[in-house]
């Protein structure tokens, strides 16, 4: 099976039969993976921080897919440009790792999985797999073929 | 487990050439100028090739080909020629697999280079700081695992069950399990290198090991971008988040959360550059 390998600030979506897609080691980004079964098409976005807004650096307005804020609503926008239906969608969250020791405001992974969760809320959407926060790097695998869904944590075992 | 039988295997790794350390001391000294550093480089024909390469690959998307090593010089000035000199002379050790941290063929030199990179625009922000130094110290930071992978294949199972149920760092469970971390081993490969202290010291305390670095900032900036690389994800493995971040590291930089986020942010946005550059080694 084919896999492609989707980078940081990214999304893609596909419908492929022999595909796989696959966010790889994730630490504190958050990687969302959406599947509507009707059509056999899915889609992986991961985005590494929570607010385009905290970022006062010029051309952060370039990077949609880079923030949570902006990057959600955009891939799910692209989901249903591209066909799939809201009551169908398949959601899993995962990674927003993070490091023993990072308070609050530090603490990004956090951070990206509650913004995740909320603007997930916010659209009515079910979440089926969720695997957030923690001292693992993680990584998502996605086939296209029947949606199936696999989280591996760093040096773990398969568990979802 | 014995130490010195550990040590000993130091020989297997591939040297840094003297030359490496001796335009890192000339760097350092203010009578040497960047024309007198590239005419020690002319000396080595593996660097020089690999210097020319890598302005000619499409990471740097010239018009027109590079083909003298003064010419080179002169694009790249000072800063990214030391890159350069140390990227070529590091790869090939840095490029092998580590199975016991779960890193495949490429992911620590990833690391490696992505966290030097980081570094460096880390270390352009603090005032006083050599960059050519933290640059260079952050890239081989990790030499230590290449070695130690095999003990810790050997003992994983007794290190993750410290790490994942005990709270031990990666760093405290490869000591306890193996008798030496690994960056601990970085500094005595680096001594046994010839390079400077002041390189041995950075190496060894890039997880501040030694409380006395918290002061030092060159070591806060080398722990800094190697902790948000981890953050990032980039090629990391199964020690990736299981070490202790100090708050401390910071407030000796003067940083706020948002200057944190603007160097992620800094740093992906430049990826697509950097990461041609990585792969052209």
């Amino acid at each position: 099976m084919k896999e492609t390998i989707i980078d940081v600030a990214e999304m893609q979506i596909n419908s492929a039969a022999d595909e796989v897609l696959v966010a790889p080691s994730l630490g504190s980004c958050v990687a969302i993976s959406l599947y509507d079964p009707g059509i056999c098409a899915g889609g992986l976005l991961i985005f590494m921080l929570p607010k385009m807004a905290d970022v006062s650096f010029p051309g952060a307005d370039r990077f949609t897919f880079m923030f949570g804020d902006t990057g959600i609503p955009a891939f799910l926008k692209a989901a249903k440009d591209y066909g799939m239906i809201k009551e169908r969608l398949q959601v899993t969250l995962v990674g927003g790792g993070q490091i023993v020791g990072q308070n609050e405001s530090f603490n990004i992974g956090h951070r990206n999985g509650q913004i995740a969760k909320e603007l997930i809320a916010a659209e009515d959407l079910g979440i089926q797999n969720e695997s957030l926060g923690g001292i693992y790097n993680r990584t998502l695998q996605l086939e296209l073929a029947g949606g199936k869904v696999q989280i591996l944590n760093a040096g773990q075992e398969v568990y979802a | 487990m014995n130490i010195e039988k550990i040590i000993s295997k130091i020989d297997q790794l591939k040297p840094i050439p003297q030359i490496a350390t001796k335009i890192m001391s000339m760097t350092q000294d203010p009578e040497c100028g960047l024309a007198d550093i590239s005419k020690v480089v002319t000396y080595d024909v593996t660097i020089t090739a690999n210097i020319l390469r890598t302005v000619n690959s499409a990471a740097y998307g010239l018009s027109r080909k590079i083909e003298s090593i003064h010419q080179a010089v002169t694009l790249l000035g000072l800063k990214e020629l030391v890159q350069m000199i140390f990227m070529s002379v590091a790869s090939s050790n840095l490029k092998r697999a580590c199975q016991g941290y779960d890193l495949e063929e490429g992911a620590l030199w990833k690391h490696s280079a992505a966290s030097a990179f980081l570094s460096g625009k880390i270390g352009e922000t603090v005032i006083g700081v050599d960059g050519n130094l933290v640059f260079t110290a952050t890239l081989l930071k990790d030499m230590g695992k290449v070695l130690l992978n095999q003990y810790v294949h050997e003992g994983l199972k007794e290190i993750k069950n410290l790490v994942f149920q005990k709270d031990y760092t990666f760093l405290d469970a490869e000591r306890e399990i193996i008798g030496i971390d690994h960056a601990h081993l970085g500094g005595i490969i680096a001594k046994k290198w010839n390079f400077s202290d002041r390189m041995v010291n950075l190496i060894q305390n890039h997880h501040l090991s030694d409380e006395k670095s918290l002061c030092d900032k060159e070591t806060c900036i080398i722990y800094l971008a190697d902790t948000i690389c981890s953050m990032m994800g980039i090629g990391t493995g199964t020690d990736g988040l299981t070490y202790r971040f100090t708050e401390d590291v910071l407030n000796q930089l003067n940083y706020s959360q948002g200057q944190i986020e603007a160097f992620i942010f800094q740093y992906t946005s430049e990826k697509e550059k950097i990461n041609h550059l990585i792969n052209s080694f």
